[in-house]
């Protein structure tokens, strides 16, 4: 199962793959991805990219709550840590 | 509602299918004897209860399949995996919608409004070139899933009307195009349903709103909609083809200032006659 450090790097990998104007850029993970240019539509491919990834699904309540991209790499790895331990 | 379409064992692929008025075509579909197809993309949705509704009314279980409905891998592989159980796909229901919500004229960009044209409009049509590409055949029934906002101005839905209105237009072209074929292809414009996309579209504070204005006895009931797009797809309505039907009880007429001063008009009447 994948470690914050994997889900960082799978999350920066689908951003730069959505947005690829980034492609050669260090990705700040402190920043929300509307910071980085994203549409919400980005986002939400961005999002649905790495849930399959990494085979998850998340409530997209909490998806509302989300203010930058280290929020979504710490979600993703909570809920993926709760997959293992169920 | 017993259909001239024999629907038993057919595929039928609902996308945005595991919620709201999606959930409810499936459904429809299935106590008609479908196999359905439900997509869902994000997939926020209670699975388990999705596959207890199916299972309530004695219907085929339905296969739940994670895609994306605007990206082309993801529904070539949904359509290649449809195509190990059938031959065919009797009716491609394209229900999901995603557009950039747009406050301010600043926030017009035209990546924006082209990717939501090409997740809520380009859907309808892709799906049917994919479907006779992998099936030889096109869907006996192809509906595409409007809004009121087509045709009226919405809170900060701007592009989604755009997208609402291409797919609109094009389905008038497509019907044209595709005529001497085997297929109906329609549009829905359903009214406004009580749902998580509708706060999420117009905010928290919209239901607030429109319970102040008693907007919220207009809303529709979900399978209301779900029944008018199988009565599309159940050989009654065959020659009805490439429309754009309305179904909101005919709110969209009285869906003005008017109407919200006749209702507190009628509503002070009444009040004067009780006391």
């Amino acid at each position: 199962m994948a470690d914050v450090q994997e889900i960082r790097e799978i999350i920066v990998g689908f951003v730069k793959r959505t947005l690829p104007e980034l492609k050669y850029q260090e990705i700040d993970t402190r920043q929300s991805m509307k910071e980085l240019g994203a549409t919400s539509i980005d986002i939400l491919e961005v999002v649905s990219a790495s849930m399959r990834k990494l085979n998850v699904q998340v409530p997209r309540d909490k998806l509302g709550q989300l203010k930058c991209l280290d929020d979504l790499i710490n979600l993703l790895a909570q809920i993926v840590d709760e997959k293992v331990t169920e | 509602m017993k259909t001239l379409v024999d629907y038993d064992n057919q595929a039928v692929v609902v996308t945005g299918a595991t919620r709201g008025i999606g959930l409810e075509t499936a459904l429809a579909f299935a106590a008609e004897g479908a196999r359905c197809y439900l997509t869902f993309h994000l997939g926020s949705a209670d699975l388990d209860e999705v596959y207890r509704r199916f299972e309530a009314i004695g219907a085929l279980r339905p296969c739940i399949i994670q895609c994306n409905a605007a990206n082309e891998e993801q529904t070539q592989a949904l359509f290649d995996a449809i195509r190990v159980e059938h031959d065919q796909v009797a009716a491609w229901i394209s229900n999901v919608s995603v557009a950039q919500l747009v406050p301010d004229f600043e926030s017009y960009y035209k990546r924006a409004l082209f990717q939501s044209i090409e997740s809520s409009a380009w859907p309808l049509y892709g799906g049917i070139k994919r479907i006779k590409r992998t099936f030889g055949a096109y869907p006996k029934y192809a509906i595409g899933m409007s809004s009121a906002g087509a045709g009226q101005y919405l809170h900060n839905y701007d592009f989604m009307s755009a997208s609402k209105s291409v797919l609109e237009t094009l389905c008038r072209y497509a019907n044209y195009r595709l005529y001497d074929e085997d297929i109906r292809i329609n549009v829905v414009r359903a009214g406004m349903v009580k749902s998580e996309s509708m706060r999420l579209t117009f905010g928290d504070a919209f239901a607030d709103k429109a319970r102040e204005f008693e907007l919220d006895r207009y809303y529709l009931d979900p399978r209301a909609v779900a029944s008018a797009i199988l009565g599309l797809c159940s050989g009654y309505m065959d020659a009805v083809r490439g429309e754009v039907i309305s179904v909101d009880k005919g709110f969209h007429f009285f869906d003005t200032f008017m109407r919200i001063y006749s209702d507190q008009q009628r509503e002070v009447a009444d009040r004067s006659i009780s006391t």
